[in-house]
């Protein structure tokens, strides 16, 4: 079964009133046909219902090569498994609206 | 300029890839371009190969991008990361080039053009990433 891990970064997620996007990560495991595919499933749910989000998708070798964590100081957000795919992409969904009350 | 558009087919910013049209006609090898769609490009080389050549301004190309184009493109030879504020991972430069597709930015294109196998060409920088990866 397939999992792919969620961060926040950029001005949204650093308590900035000023930001233009919402950026997110999903982390998948490899570059595997199946592992990306689960994760443009995630992306396609996530742009369809939250406003301004600009997704990167990356495989758990792509981030070493890129050091993309300490670089945007990504803060994490949840996991979704397949299995419970849509339930836990709901959540992810509630916590980042959660932060936008805080706005 | 960061990329504007976030998703498939990541449109330029400016919504035109003029310098890329033009690098492309300057180039020695290229006998003339076709616009197909705003973000697809036929290449007819002067020894009468044609490239497929997709364009986009994704701000982070890796393999996951590289299958979303596999499903929403008919054939592609090359891929043609046009911002300086985009680019792609060496995982997906592997995975491109095993395939027979080329990824580059519009310089590496312009190298890689004067190669018989496009899709194989390597910036120094590449080069030295595949050795220390033992990819090559």
């Amino acid at each position: 079964m397939e999992n792919v891990n969620i961060f926040g970064f950029g001005s949204f997620f650093n308590n900035n009133t000023k930001f233009n996007d919402i950026d997110i990560l999903l982390l998948h495991q490899s570059i595997s046909y199946e592992s990306c595919q689960f994760s443009l499933r995630c992306k396609k749910y996530l742009l369809a219902n939250l406003i301004n989000a600009h997704i990167t998708i990356l495989s758990l070798s792509e981030e070493h090569q890129l050091d993309f964590f300490n670089k945007s100081k990504a803060k994490y957000l949840g996991k979704i498994y397949e299995e419970s795919a849509e339930y836990d992409l709901n959540v992810i969904l509630n916590t980042i609206n959660g932060v936008k009350n805080l706005e | 300029m960061p990329a504007l558009n976030k998703k498939f087919p990541w449109m330029s910013y400016y919504n035109n890839y003029n310098f890329f049209e033009d690098r492309m006609r300057s180039h020695k090898k290229v006998n003339s371009i076709k616009k197909i769609s705003d973000s697809f490009y036929e290449i007819d080389l002067v020894d009468g190969k044609i490239v497929n050549v997709f364009i986009c301004e994704c701000y982070s190309f890796g393999v996951a991008e590289y299958y979303e184009c596999v499903e929403k493109l008919e054939k592609f030879d090359a891929i043609i990361i046009n911002s300086n504020w985009c680019g792609y991972t060496m995982e997906v430069k592997r995975y491109c080039r095993e395939h027979g597709v080329g990824i580059f930015d519009i310089r590496g294109f312009m190298a890689a053009l004067n190669l018989n196998n496009f899709w194989e060409y390597l910036t120094i920088e590449e080069k030295a990433s595949f050795q220390e990866n033992d990819w090559l």
